[in-house]
């Protein structure tokens, strides 16, 4: 056991990489709705490259647009103010984490799985009638503690690797007993770090139990996407295990057989499209 | 864009099927974007834009012509290596097992 207490959690999110200020502004305020829509479109369109991937992702047919929008401006009034905030988090948010810090964590493989969670769990909330703006962002960052372990401790998550190739256990076990911590942890302190609202940052602290007394409908929706893209062998990792699905958080959901169906096939063409888009170049 | 896709007559299309690509009319306007799931009202006004065939998806699971069934089960086998096949408290772990096979399955002869 190579413990990370909290006060080095903490520090090491000092250094993390920050988001451009727009993006910070969009998450901060994601469950507000009286926001200068005008300003903040004006502000991320001083963003090229954030610009553009935002709209080739708001092109792409996962979002069923009839026409192309060419201006941010033009994506809020089609797809609504919530789904073009989204769009432009995971535009930014995707590239915002440096590569290779760590032996053996395959950044790509993260950001697959994290995509594919996205749009499962919005699918889901769909189904549910429930948001899907918050459920696409709170699957998206879900496992953002992976990140935040992965880049300030580096040397110790590749001992995690190793516990877990070993052990043939699941991350979350062996960062449990390597660290002493884990990615719900690190994950919880980022969001407290970057004044995630309560909304996303639930789901980030309690994924893996959403069982727990005031973890929200969302951390049951993100548990059950999860669940899903694992068991759908998204991926593409070699040695993919399924975890424990949670009976509370499935019986929440109360999918019936041909809804799953429905979802499993919906998730897997969404990823193969907004993969492509978010992780290109 | 959709990985793969087959074309198929208008009376063999069935709703809730995707349509894999653009749909533009006569006048190169578009009707329907790439990945619009089609119902019978959609299906029923398309005659009247001269369309008889369309583009639809094939879910990956079913792109290869013939899906290697074993090789299903025995991936599965391996994703799932952690379920308790009698563990209660695993009913809807197995469940969402069951599940995937179904779906990697389907439209392969049993």
């Amino acid at each position: 056991m190579i413990a990370i207490p909290l006060e080095r959690l903490t520090a090491s999110l000092e250094d993390l990489p920050s988001l451009p200020a727009v993006v910070m502004e969009l998450l901060n305020s994601i469950d507000q709705e009286d926001v200068d829509i005008a300003v903040l479109a004006k502000k991320v369109s001083h963003d090229q490259a954030l610009t553009a991937k935002t709209l080739r992702l708001a092109n792409s047919s996962a979002f069923g647009l009839q026409t192309k929008v060419t201006t941010i401006q033009q994506a809020i009034t089609f797809l609504g103010f919530q789904a073009t905030r989204n769009l432009i988090t995971a535009a930014a948010i995707t590239g915002c984490f440096a590569e290779n810090t760590c032996r053996g964590f395959d950044h790509k493989a993260f950001w697959r799985h994290s995509i594919a969670t996205a749009a499962c769990a919005r699918i889901l909330a769909r189904h549910k009638r429930l948001n899907q703006d918050f459920a696409f962002t709170a699957g998206l960052l879900h496992d953002i503690g992976r990140l935040v372990l992965v880049s300030g401790f580096p040397g110790h998550y590749e001992q995690v690797l190793a516990h877990r190739a070993q052990e043939d256990c699941s991350v979350l076990e062996a960062e449990r007993a390597v660290l002493g911590t884990d990615h719900m942890a690190a994950g919880a302190a980022l969001a407290g770090h970057w004044n995630f609202p309560e909304t996303i940052r639930l789901p980030i602290a309690l994924h893996h139990e959403p069982e727990t007394k005031g973890a929200g409908f969302l951390s049951a929706i993100v548990h059950v996407a999860d669940a899903m893209v694992h068991a759908l062998d998204i991926a593409g990792e070699k040695d993919e295990k399924a975890p424990a699905v949670s009976p509370v958080a499935w019986a929440a959901l109360a999918l019936n057989e041909e809804t799953c169906l429905h979802v499993f096939r919906e998730t897997e063409l969404q990823f193969a499209e907004i993969s492509e888009l978010l992780l290109m170049g | 864009m959709v990985s793969s896709h087959r074309y198929l007559q208008l009376d063999q299309v069935e709703p809730g099927m995707t349509l894999a690509d653009e749909l533009l009319d006569g006048q190169g306007k578009v009707l329907l974007p790439a990945g619009a799931v089609l119902t019978e009202s959609i299906l029923a006004r398309l005659p009247s834009h001269g369309i008889d065939a369309l583009p639809i998806a094939v879910p990956p699971a079913q792109a290869e012509a013939s899906v290697d069934r074993d090789a299903v089960l025995a991936r599965l086998a391996h994703v799932f290596r952690g379920v308790d096949p009698h563990d209660p408290a695993q009913a809807s772990t197995r469940l969402l097992r069951r599940l995937v096979q179904e779906y990697r399955l389907e439209g392969t002869t049993q």
